[in-house]
């Protein structure tokens, strides 16, 4: 762990974006294959940390082992059987267009579990690259690309969604793409602050000084020592991408038919909330609320685990 | 903080799924307070559409404020045509001789010229309505033509060959071109609304008033000049112009509208026709969503509503509140728009028995009865089937193309398509011959088309996706995309008068506005020539055929009402089975819910036209 107080470019303490490094490394070095089994055992002896992991595995196997087990048809309507409520053949009841809701859900969490995983992919890979350069390459350049950064920030995330939403064609890959792209922001900013520390340290000085390009630098010794604070804001980009999702598709702005997510169940569902149809608005609620706080917690037990600051003993 | 973290997030979540709800089943601020009133005849209210308030007053209306919350909620309470169309006890949507301000016109010169005698009607000023008013009526949509939705171009206007007051009330019209006389009356004579002249008549606010229409330069400052004012919503109810009515109600003096959409209403004590008022006022209250009029209604701040579609299932406690249902259909049409000049799909848009296959995918039976609850009717051709009516050809009283998705696997198979039931069917015949898939259609080309419908109508919603997975049993794949109405509007224009090569290819090949998609107000007679004739002016899709024109001229043009009628049934049968769109069923325009304390509505107007001067209030 390193925390120290620098200054940034612009003159002013960076403290606010505080740095750490990964759990019990050497300072000046790549976390060690050690480092990651102690952070590891740490995660697990956080019991809110296991419950949401377990959570979060037990909604993966719902969606995607699921289907396997519980076999539907998710493909083809039938009016015959609409707005069934629970039995013991429909265990969550029909929905509008005859779709078994139980099954519903499953297909459902593939997608949003595949957007929430690929767009924190995608906003870690970009937020990582973008603050790490920033911070390595300082003067004009770190400036202009924070002042972007700082941009981005004034404008309201789901503004900024609800407006790309609207220009590209609604389908899981550009939902994918559309949420990567407004989720970056936060990463790249707390990935330049470790940087700027990192850059100062004698391993990167000696890099510099053996002939290394400076890409090479980035890429070997400094994006390795920030993979544990990005791994932490992954766990909440992947929370809050579900839930932006959610948004979208309440609005009418998600993947079209037949593509489906727990928010579009959602939202159908609610137009039929004066009849008395329960099982087509909670159920999909409630895997929402369930997964974004599984990985809230999980996101908070890996940075108690990575963070030797935070540490039970 | 790790903790109020966790708090934070959870509760971001939680909140997420409850405010979906409070959105949802509340929607709007806008939930009308209690307007029961025991003053004089008590208050009538009546629920606006949701997001649709008046936007226009003056009735000379152009096709951009040709709402229903205009043109039938607003400008005929309070300026009557000289044809009223529709009724306060049916819902047929013929004309109406006794709340018209004139006798039946008077056909002579061979039909080229019609006099009108007007009945005794006054304006609110205690003058009466005499020719000069129909006359005024002429110089302004004359000179302004193109500003106003009921011109068709090419149509009656264009052949009027002189107009006159002959007298204080008797009007002459004068045409170069004989008319069907039915034709005429429906789509012609049923738009002359008088005004009044010796109000109206000016080109500014402080212009005395005087006869500045009788040049065309004169015409167009008063037009300008009404427009302008029209325009001026926050100005409608202190304005004298609009206080100068022969309806039988007038907006109430300094609060009878509020931009929001709320109009108030009290009655014209001078209205010499018939129904007065009975009720000390009439109020429309704007909703800005569905579900937040379904709250006002619930809660009895509205008299006369109307249901969510989607909310069908939980009629039984509305009526166990003392409301009446009654499903509200309008003289109109619903139908997927085909885009024929699409250059990338235009080959297989052209081919008749690609467009009979998609048509009998179409359950039109089972939309009705599962999605829209019954609520709705078959469309199976130009004429709507309902209200009933002399001009539904028996041919089109049939569905001419009933669902089976074997038929339609039997006409692609037949035409050299190679069926993938679940994926996409592809042209393994091609070539223009018999048996082949059809001209400019190549070998390998897929059965794959888009379509864009709106979003914020769950029924819509809800039969489109069943379309699209009965259109995959065949290898029909369509490509499904969502947006707000106004896009999938614009869209479906986009290519409207274009040749192919000038529409994009990504231009959707089938779109859907909402349901009714057209209605036949205010030109009533339905033979849609502005959707189906070439070059129409509606006519998004482009589509064009001859002997469709032909029909439609000889239509308009036949004197004999009996020989018109007739090509109008051959049109139907054809122009139904030609399919220049995909029939869809019509949904109703609103479930309407009407309290029971509300008294005298025993029919709802197909043309959609309220008249609250019949209704009480226990």
């Amino acid at each position: 762990m390193t925390f120290r107080d620098t200054l940034d470019v612009d003159g002013g303490p960076v403290a606010a974006e505080a740095t750490s490094s990964t759990a019990g490394e050497r300072p000046g070095s790549a976390p060690s294959r050690n480092s990651w089994r102690v952070a590891a055992s740490e995660l697990l002896r956080n019991r809110l940390g296991v419950v949401g992991l377990s959570v979060i595995l037990l909604m993966v196997l719902f969606s995607f082992v699921g289907p396997l087990v519980y076999h539907t048809n998710q493909v083809t309507t039938n009016l015959t059987q609409v707005n069934l409520p629970p039995s013991a053949r429909f265990p969550l009841g029909t929905d509008q267009v005859g779709y078994d809701v139980l099954g519903r859900l499953m297909v459902a969490g593939q997608s949003s579990l595949e957007v929430g995983l690929a767009a924190a992919a995608i906003a870690a890979g970009i937020g990582t690259l973008w603050g790490a350069i920033s911070a390595f390459a300082g003067g004009w350049v770190d400036s202009v690309m924070m002042r972007i950064v700082d941009a981005l920030i004034a404008i309201p995330t789901v503004l900024l969604v609800l407006l790309l939403a609207t220009i590209v064609t609604p389908s899981v890959l550009t939902m994918i793409y559309v949420l990567g792209f407004v989720s970056w922001i936060i990463t790249a900013r707390l990935v330049r602050g470790e940087v700027l520390v990192l850059r100062t340290l004698d391993y990167v000085s000696a890099s510099k000084l053996a002939g290394e390009r400076p890409v090479k630098i980035v890429l070997r010794h400094v994006v390795r020592n920030v993979v544990g604070i990005v791994a932490v804001q992954a766990t909440f980009e992947v929370a809050n991408a579900i839930l932006l999702l959610a948004t979208l598709s309440f609005l009418g702005l998600g993947p079209p038919p037949p593509a489906v997510n727990w928010g579009g169940m959602l939202t159908t569902g609610l137009n039929y909330i004066f009849d008395g149809y329960w099982w087509q608005i909670y159920p999909a609620g409630l895997c929402i609320v369930l997964t974004v706080v599984a990985f809230n917690l999980l996101g908070d037990a890996t940075r108690d685990a990575l963070d030797v600051r935070l540490r039970r003993d | 903080m790790r903790f109020l973290r966790r708090v934070l997030a959870s509760l971001v979540a939680i909140c997420l799924v409850g405010a979906m709800s409070v959105v949802v089943a509340g929607g709007s601020a806008s939930a009308a307070p209690d307007h029961r009133d025991t003053s004089g005849g008590g208050v009538l209210t009546f629920a606006e559409q949701p997001g649709a308030p008046p936007t226009y007053i003056f009735p000379l209306y152009n096709g951009a404020n040709s709402e229903n919350a205009d043109i039938t909620y607003l400008q005929p309470l309070m300026w009557l045509p000289l044809y009223w169309f529709g009724h306060p006890t049916s819902s047929a949507a013929t004309i109406n001789y006794k709340l018209s301000m004139a006798y039946p016109p008077v056909f002579s010169n061979g039909g080229k010229t019609i006099t009108m005698r007007l009945k005794h009607f006054i304006w609110s000023t205690g003058t009466p309505v005499t020719a000069r008013d129909d006359v005024f009526w002429m110089n302004l949509v004359m000179n302004e033509k193109t500003n106003y939705a009921g011109y068709v171009p090419g149509g009656w206007m264009t052949h009027v060959a002189g107009y006159s007051a002959k007298g204080a009330t008797t009007f002459v019209l004068t045409l170069n071109k004989a008319y069907n006389e039915t034709y005429l009356l429906y789509n012609g004579l049923a738009t002359i609304t008088p005004l009044p002249q010796q109000a109206w008549d000016k080109t500014s606010a402080s212009s005395p008033d005087g006869t500045y229409d009788t040049t065309s330069a004169g015409a167009k400052a008063v037009y300008s000049y009404l427009n302008a004012q029209s325009e001026s919503l926050s100005t409608w109810d202190t304005n004298p112009l609009w206080q100068v009515v022969d309806g039988p109600w007038r907006l109430e003096p300094t609060s009878g509208f509020q931009v929001t959409g709320q109009v108030t209403m009290i009655p014209n004590k001078k209205y010499s026709g018939p129904n007065k008022p009975k009720a000390a006022k009439f109020e429309e209250l704007p909703f800005t969503s569905a579900s937040a009029e379904y709250d006002a209604l619930r809660s009895g701040s509205v008299d006369y509503g109307y249901v969510p579609t989607t909310d069908i299932g939980a009629l039984g406690s509305l009526k166990a509140a003392g409301f009446k249902v009654k499903p509200w259909y309008e003289w109109g049409l619903t139908f997927i728009g085909i885009l024929f000049n699409n250059p990338k799909y235009q080959a297989l848009m052209s081919q008749l028995y690609i467009r009979q296959a998609m048509q009998t995918l179409i359950n039109q039976p089972e939309y009705i009865k599962t999605i829209l609850g019954n609520y709705g009717t078959p469309t199976y051709g130009p004429v709507p089937t309902f209200p009933k009516t002399d001009f539904l050809a028996p041919a089109e009283k049939k569905n001419p193309y009933p669902f089976s998705p074997s038929a339609a696997k039997k006409l692609l198979a037949s035409h050299g398509w190679a069926i993938h039931a679940g994926g996409t069917d592809v042209c393994k015949k091609p070539g223009g011959g018999a048996g082949e898939c059809g001209k400019g259609i190549a070998k390998g080309a897929r059965l794959a088309v888009s379509l864009m419908y709106p979003s914020g109508f769950p029924d819509i919603d809800n039969e489109i996706q069943v379309m699209r997975s009965t259109f995959a049993h065949v290898g029909i794949h369509l490509t499904l995309s969502e947006a707000p109405e106004n896009t999938v509007l614009s869209e479906g224009y986009a290519c409207i008068g274009k040749k192919a090569a000038t529409c994009p290819a990504n231009t959707p090949v089938l779109s859907i506005i909402s349901s009714p998609v057209y209605t036949y107000v205010p030109i009533y007679y339905p033979d849609g020539t502005s959707l189906f004739g070439c070059g129409g002016a509606t006519n998004g899709g482009n589509y064009c055929n001859r002997r469709v024109n032909t029909y439609l001229t000889q239509i308009e043009s036949d004197r004999s009402n009996a020989t018109s009628l007739k090509t109008l049934y051959t049109y139907e049968e054809y122009i139904a089975k030609q399919l220049p769109d995909l029939w869809f069923p019509n949904a109703a325009y609103q479930i309407s819910a009407i309290s029971s304390n509300l008294r005298g509505v025993s029919a709802q107007d197909s043309t959609a036209h309220i008249y609250p001067e019949t209704w009480t209030i226990k």
